[in-house]
């Protein structure tokens, strides 16, 4: 798939990447329709946090469903949905009190896990094609049918 | 726009503790800021002031109702004690984060805190969203570069003020602002500028890290 990597500082290139796949049983796999360039992306993108090369970037990320893993239950194929910038666990002290940005199990050592974003955990960016999202039952928004038409009248 | 920025606008508002009625004065108006903004005049806040230095983000703070200040023009702090009747805002949110700038461009990172500590009232209550971090070692600023700034804590404290801090618990709103954009009660794209296909990310990258005029929020549509 294409993604926006991240070589260095001031430095992104779309590259052809391997396709983010379904790695858990939890797991939802997303076909990015839109996904936006953040503020805060620009920290990463000017060289002024320790994200290594290579990494894709990309936390604000909107797209369909196009598989599922055999353990998720909620979501199904062709939802479309907008996915929180947290990578939250939904069953950790943190997350069952709402504050998903501080998920004690999805970032070990650390509390906190979101796409694309140093320091935030091992997850993948969205600025590319495909996105794998793990705990899709518990991350994923799923938008009603007049949402793609919103998307696009931007 | 639900997977960060609306939330975590809204996110600093409720940090501040925004309540109907309420005065709020937001230094940045990024689209973070522009968010807190959106958020604030939905909550029904009386008075929702916009601090800044880029006209053209300046310009889609007043289409949403708030009072643009722009801080290349003159004083913002006294500006906002001003316009809240020499009171200071009942409720300040910091949308700018550790690298925020000086009229030289030059970073001072507690520079939009302190603004904030004397722009809002006695008793009153900030919320913090900008970034701040544990190290950054790229800084010119030596405190700067171990994630510590010259906070006016004297005066935070003699004001009585409080502060809440952090990222958004992006799950805690998506659900009810996603209603209000589904049922045409607010339209926070009003932000965007520019919609490119992937291939045309690190343009976008460039031009919005450069804040060229203009480049107020990049979208962009792999699927293109």
């Amino acid at each position: 798939m294409k993604a926006l990597v991240y070589n260095g500082p001031c430095d992104v290139s779309v590259k052809k990447v391997p396709d983010a796949k379904i790695e858990r049983p939890t797991d939802v796999l997303v076909r990015i329709t839109t996904t936006n360039i953040c503020g805060s992306d620009l920290h990463m993108y000017e060289g002024r946090t320790d994200m290594p090369p290579g990494r894709i970037l990309g936390h604000e990320n909107l797209g369909e469903v196009i598989e599922v893993g055999p353990a998720v239950d909620r979501i199904k194929v062709g939802d479309r949905v907008a996915l929180p910038f947290n990578v939250g666990c939904g069953f950790c002290e943190n997350c069952e009190r709402g504050l998903s940005a501080y998920c004690l199990t999805t970032n070990p050592g650390m509390a906190g896990a979101a796409y694309g974003f140093a320091d935030m955990g091992p997850y993948a960016g969205g600025q590319a094609e495909l996105l794998r999202v793990p705990y899709g039952d518990y991350n994923c928004l799923v938008l009603p049918r007049a949402a793609e038409e919103k998307e696009n009248a931007t | 726009m639900l997977a960060d920025i609306f939330p975590t606008g809204y996110h600093a508002t409720e940090l501040a503790g925004v309540r109907p009625g309420e005065s709020v004065v937001i230094y940045g108006a990024g689209p973070v800021g522009l968010m807190a903004a959106l958020s604030a005049v939905t909550k029904g806040a009386s008075q929702v002031i916009v601090v800044d230095t880029q006209k053209d983000r300046l310009a889609l703070a007043e289409k949403v109702g708030a009072i643009a200040i722009d801080n290349t023009e003159g004083d913002g702090v006294e500006k906002v004690m001003e316009l809240t009747g020499g009171k200071g805002a009942d409720r300040g949110c910091e949308c700018v984060g550790y690298q925020c700038c000086n009229l030289h461009r030059e970073e001072v990172p507690g520079l939009t805190m302190n603004n904030l500590v004397a722009s809002v009232k006695f008793t009153g209550r900030i919320g913090c969203v900008g970034v701040f971090v544990p190290e950054d070692p790229g800084s010119e600023d030596k405190l700067g570069r171990v994630g510590k700034m010259p906070f006016d804590f004297g005066m935070f404290w003699f004001k009585g003020q409080s502060l809440g801090t952090g990222q958004c618990n992006v799950k805690a709103y998506n659900r009810f602002l996603s209603k209000l954009i589904e049922k045409d009660k607010v339209r926070p794209s009003f932000i965007v500028s520019h919609e490119l296909p992937l291939e045309q990310a690190p343009e976008g990258y460039e031009n919005f890290d450069k804040r060229k005029q203009g480049w107020t929020k990049v979208v962009l549509k792999p699927g293109r």
